[in-house]
């Protein structure tokens, strides 16, 4: 099988991520909802705005500037190079799966149409990071995705045939590897995984909340559990689900997020806490921009440049907002008190409304 | 606790000594003028515990038995039980000015968010302590420790306890004030033994709580009530309504209270023509008069300084008819005659004191004075403090007023001519 005519499946494939046991449960989770919002939030505060304006291409030559602009930026370029519809709703959806999965798999198409003509960039195909292995072979290192495909009759596990197999490898020049790139969460693949697990607190407490309901209705019923929920013994069940809820969103960034001011994410906080843990979430979007944009141009510029002999091109945000050392230093003028809740939120809002 | 039910009740002491105080309050051992002192004095001692132990319900249980006595008439017919009454009041509102004794800092120092338990603070700071665990405890389950400050958690706490002690403040304060209108209200001319210690004791009971920095309460009706004690008063008790009523009006002024400030000054006037009208001493008689008087132009002088709108027009309706005729008063003040009257000029100075200290205070500006240079004023945009100097006093406000009310009235004769005038035609064209 030539790797480079394997099929490559994707990311949306829920059949591969099912039968290679990488179904997430965040869809029957109660911290999925949090997932959701919180990456929506967090993606949309890393690359504000869904258009190609909102990037910007610089380089020391204009030349090959505007021929990667051509490809990359250019609404008309004739590739169908995104999964989205802009690259910028592109890179937030890199954004959204690292945080779902913690990885991102894209493979790279650099060709050339004869060899007078530059490489340029034909296609871009989504990996499922399920699917995908990176390993060192011969001091090398390549990425293999394996698939077994299995087709199923009807509603029951009946296998319609016999599984198919699919084996792809591919050089490391081809593939965008993103890796999740904060400490945080720790012990977790991704901050999805480390809320799913908080999920299951927040699912135990609501079903609680449950038998305390079933405690007061069915008075006379003696099954020990709610005769627990009627001795007060779930009585904190509520706050404690409230709690969780805002732990998971607040392991997902959730509270620097544009978003975070519409839903309030946390029932009973000092307005220190509440600031700093918006100030946490914004350095922690700062340095996942600053990781994307880093990745993006080593893994995907440099290598197109560099097969053309290329200067340096280099892709960016092309408003200004505040940096991770603003942030920063406004955690520090907080410590101090020098500044207070409504200060970082304005800071918010003003960065979020200068588009 | 209750044999009968499972919630503790921690009132449970105090309901009981409220039932036993009862017996001598339904009693007509009241009316003896030890037992109602001693029965005042327990109430007056067990609201300062309950209030500086931070029990509102405790307070509310006592306060309520202090409120039957709003409308007792054996209050008004009995100076004692007046004075034991309003001076269980005045106690309550400095207990009440002075706050809870338990500060945020205390609070925070508790660390209430380790134990559940603070034994150690007063009833209500534990209400707000545990608002504070939760607070710290959602940061430990949500962060892994505590992230806020200590400094912050003090402002916040702050935040929580501010608000809660300024509505139970008010409350009481409120409710203090409806105790002195109820009785007030109900003044006949048949049961006045105690009612100038009860106009005396509200005047000091506002000014209590103005010198706390508590929120005036709603002082809605209290001028005529005032007005009305003062004119069933006789001799000293009158004179005392009508000396306290002035010296309210002229420090909440200062307060810049002119709600508070008009209404007191309103039983002061009033009442001062009441004791003109009964005097019959000529030179006390002036007296009397010119303090009214001066007490006007401190307010007035208050409102200058302050910029307070519509001051001349709360000041002026004291400096015509029937109080004062202003031409008279005008030409006095033109003959620089008013030393002449054997006036107590001193005390009128120390009325002026705080205002002259406050003018003293304003800012100073060159103004350049078609000379050869430039001569020094008071950075104001009242031609009354202008050319304030050191013997800045009563006399400047008082002529201040009277030619601002001259000039307002020259302003408005032209236009009394003109209604006049109309009048006149329309009476004409209908014959």
């Amino acid at each position: 099988m030539s790797p480079r005519r394997a099929r490559t499946f994707h990311l949306g494939d829920r059949y591969a991520a099912f039968s290679l046991r990488g179904a997430d449960g965040l869809d029957a989770s109660f911290a999925g909802t949090d997932v959701y919002v919180a990456a929506r939030g967090v993606s949309n505060s890393v690359i504000p705005g869904v258009d190609e304006d909102e990037l910007i291409l610089t380089g020391a030559n204009d030349i090959e500037v505007e021929q990667v602009t051509e490809v990359l930026l250019a609404r008309y370029s004739q590739r169908d190079l995104w999964s989205q519809p802009t690259i910028a709703m592109e890179l937030q959806s890199y954004v959204t799966q690292l945080i779902y999965h913690g990885e991102v798999f894209v493979r790279l198409h650099l060709d050339r149409a004869d060899l007078k003509e530059p490489y340029s960039l034909f296609a871009m195909d989504w990996l499922a990071p399920e699917t995908m292995l990176r390993r060192r072979r011969a001091g090398k290192v390549v990425y293999e995705q394996y698939v077994s495909l299995r087709a199923f009759e009807g509603s029951n596990y009946v296998i319609d045939g016999g599984p198919r197999e699919h084996f792809a490898e591919f050089d490391e020049q081809e593939v965008l590897h993103l890796r999740w790139p904060l400490p945080e969460p720790g012990g977790a693949r991704s901050p999805a995984a480390a809320a799913l697990r908080a999920g299951r607190d927040i699912g135990r407490n609501a079903e609680r909340m449950v038998l305390v309901a079933q405690a007061g209705a069915e008075t006379k019923e003696t099954f020990l559990s709610l005769a627990r929920a009627r001795a007060g013994a779930f009585s904190d069940a509520l706050e404690t689900e409230q709690i969780g809820s805002a732990k998971v969103k607040d392991m997902l960034f959730y509270p620097g997020a544009y978003e975070a001011p519409v839903f309030p994410w946390v029932e009973h906080a000092t307005d220190y806490f509440l600031a700093d843990r918006a100030l946490r979430s914004r350095v922690a979007i700062c340095q996942l921009r600053d990781y994307l944009f880093a990745a993006f141009n080593e893994q995907v510029l440099a290598r197109w440049t560099q097969l053309n002999g290329w200067g340096e091109v280099e892709l960016g945000l092309r408003r200004d907002v505040f940096s991770e050392s603003d942030w920063l230093e406004m955690h520090e003028e907080l410590r101090k008190g020098t500044i207070d809740l409504q200060d970082v939120r304005a800071a918010i809002a003003a960065e979020s409304e200068s588009r | 606790m209750n044999p009968t039910s499972q919630v503790p009740d921690h009132l449970w002491f105090e309901r009981r000594v409220m039932e036993l105080t009862r017996t001598v309050t339904d009693s007509e051992a009241l009316r003896r003028p030890e037992v109602a002192d001693a029965l005042f004095a327990v109430w007056a001692a067990a609201l300062q515990y309950s209030w500086y132990s931070e029990d509102p319900d405790a307070v509310e249980v006592i306060l309520v038995e202090v409120e039957q006595f709003a409308h007792d008439p054996r209050v008004r017919e009995s100076e004692e039980l007046a004075g034991a009454l309003t001076n269980t009041l005045w106690v309550m509102i400095e207990a009440v000015g002075n706050g809870f004794p338990t500060t945020s800092e205390a609070i925070v120092a508790s660390e209430p968010w380790k134990d559940a338990e603070t034994p150690q603070l007063p009833w209500l700071a534990r209400e707000d302590a545990s608002e504070l665990a939760r607070q710290a405890r959602a940061e430990i389950l949500i962060a892994g420790s505590v992230i806020s400050p200590r400094w912050s958690m003090v402002a916040e706490v702050q935040a929580i306890r501010g608000p809660r002690v300024e509505a139970r403040r008010r409350t009481v304060t409120g409710r203090a004030m409806n105790i002195c209108l109820a009785q007030l209200g109900d003044v006949s001319e048949s049961d006045t033994a105690g009612v100038p210690t009860l106009a005396r004791m509200t005047i000091r009971i506002l000014l209590r709580v103005l010198h706390h920095g508590l929120a005036l309460p709603d002082l809605d009706g209290l001028a005529p009530l005032l007005t009305r004690a003062s004119y069933l008063a006789t001799g000293e008790d009158a004179q005392d309504i009508r000396s306290e009523a002035a010296r309210a009006a002229r420090v909440l002024a200062e307060a810049q209270e002119w709600v508070g400030a008009d209404a007191l000054l309103a039983v002061a006037a009033a009442s001062g023509l009441i004791a003109a009208s009964r005097e019959q001493d000529e030179q006390r008689k002036l007296v009397i008069s010119f303090d009214r008087l001066f007490t006007v132009a401190a307010v007035y002088g208050w409102g200058e300084l302050h910029q307070r709108p519509g001051r001349l027009a709360a000041a002026a309706r004291y400096v015509a008819a029937p109080y004062t005729n202003v031409d008279a008063l005008a030409g006095l003040i033109g003959q620089h005659a008013l030393f002449r009257l054997m006036l107590p000029v001193i005390t009128y100075a120390e009325w002026f004191g705080s205002l002259k200290q406050a003018v003293a205070a304003l800012p100073e500006r060159q103004v350049f004075d078609g000379g050869i240079g430039y001569s020094l004023e008071k950075d104001h945009p009242s031609s009354l403090f202008a050319r304030a100097e050191i013997m800045f006093g009563p006399d400047d406000c008082l002529e201040h007023l009277v030619a601002a009310v001259l000039t307002e009235r020259e302003a408005l004769r032209p236009r009394l001519l003109q209604v006049l005038d109309v009048v006149l035609r329309t009476r004409e064209a209908q014959r």
